[in-house]
């Protein structure tokens, strides 16, 4: 046989379809069959019950805001983990900024995997996190589940200091989940 | 030379007679019986590969069966026992490991993947009806459905992972 068949047959004994396939009954008294079943549940993960964070007129810093959010994640190993990546609208660089026109402010960003603002790790615009835990597989998930993570900003004195004054500055941080 | 060659002939002729008295004064019979048992089969089953990526709604699938039974009252009539290799108290599973999915599996009498009667895992089910009793085959066309569901929050609840069963249809008359 020429060692190519060889490494064919060998391919086409080991093919799953060859080892899980339905069987058929024979004629009889009884008749039995079998019916293999599979479902590859993949990879998922949702982010809601977030909230817009307002700062408003602010004279006291650092000037701070969060929100609770539910994360969803049917990660296996750990359990419920996931990535994080939250990026700034108007960033620079990595820095996260607030602007109005030409104005910016940079702000501090943080991620919290419980629904506390602390403790929390630095985000980076645009950079995905250290895997987080805490996520939720439940099969009851949804968004008025209770929160499990938290988004969280803060503004120094140093980083408002230069800002014209009487203005107001505006982000949307783009927060994505995967798995 | 003409007697060698009669002899037989006539020898012959005595023997046809003979034999023809004897049949016509003692005609006999032989009676030949057949019993045919209550037969079924199932065929035409084929496997369930499932890979959902809408969780909103339940995932399904299934398998069209043809069923042969002789069984005459009522006519094409069976009964259907489905088990599962991870069952849970009549509970359909599939697994992973230790980790499982209760599923919903359902029998109906055409092949349509209607819900029509459902199934609990090793406990037979009434009378179906429906079964093809003139051929084997099905002359092609399934007669039968196999189908399962899972609901959304039963894959929700679950990780990410491959989960497998095999179910054993065992179609018997009675």
């Amino acid at each position: 046989m020429h060692p190519l068949y060889k490494v064919i047959l060998f391919i086409v004994f080991l093919s799953p379809s060859s080892v899980f396939a339905a069987t058929q009954g024979t004629l009889g008294t009884t008749s039995t069959g079998t019916v293999n079943i599979s479902i590859t549940i993949p990879s998922l993960v949702q982010i809601c019950g977030l909230n817009d964070i307002t700062l408003g007129t602010t004279s006291t810093f650092p000037a701070t805001g969060a929100t609770t959010a539910a994360i969803y994640s049917n990660t296996a190993s750990p359990a419920g983990s996931y990535l994080v990546t939250a990026s700034s609208a108007n960033a620079s660089g990595t820095t996260f900024q607030v602007a109005n026109g030409s104005h910016v402010i940079a702000y501090s960003a943080f991620w919290g995997n419980t629904s506390a603002t602390s403790p929390s790790i630095a985000l980076q615009s645009g950079v995905q996190t250290v895997r987080q835990t805490g996520g939720s597989n439940s099969n009851s998930f949804s968004c008025s589940t209770s929160a499990n993570a938290n988004f969280n900003i803060s503004f120094t004195a140093a980083q408002v200091q230069g800002a014209p004054p009487s203005l107001t500055y505006t982000d949307t941080v783009t927060i994505l989940i995967n798995p | 030379m003409i007697e060698k060659i009669k002899k037989p002939y006539i020898l012959h002729l005595f023997t046809t007679i003979i034999a023809s008295q004897v049949y016509a004064a003692n005609p006999s019979t032989a009676t030949v019986t057949v019993t045919i048992p209550a037969l079924v089969q199932i065929s035409g089953l084929s496997d369930i590969s499932l890979s959902p990526t809408n969780f909103g709604i339940a995932v399904t699938g299934n398998t069209t069966v043809c069923i042969y039974t002789n069984v005459i009252s009522p006519l094409g009539s069976y009964f259907v026992t489905a088990t599962s290799a991870n069952p849970s108290s009549g509970a359909f599973r599939v697994a992973n490991g230790s980790n499982f999915i209760t599923y919903n599996a359902f029998w109906n009498g055409t092949s349509s993947p209607t819900q029509t009667t459902s199934l609990s895992s090793g406990t037979k089910t009434t009378q179906q009806s429906g079964g093809n009793s003139a051929s084997l085959t099905c002359s092609g066309t399934p007669n039968a459905n196999f189908n399962i569901s899972l609901s959304s929050a039963q894959v929700l609840g679950a990780s990410a992972a491959t989960y497998t069963d095999t179910v054993t249809l065992v179609i018997s008359p009675t």
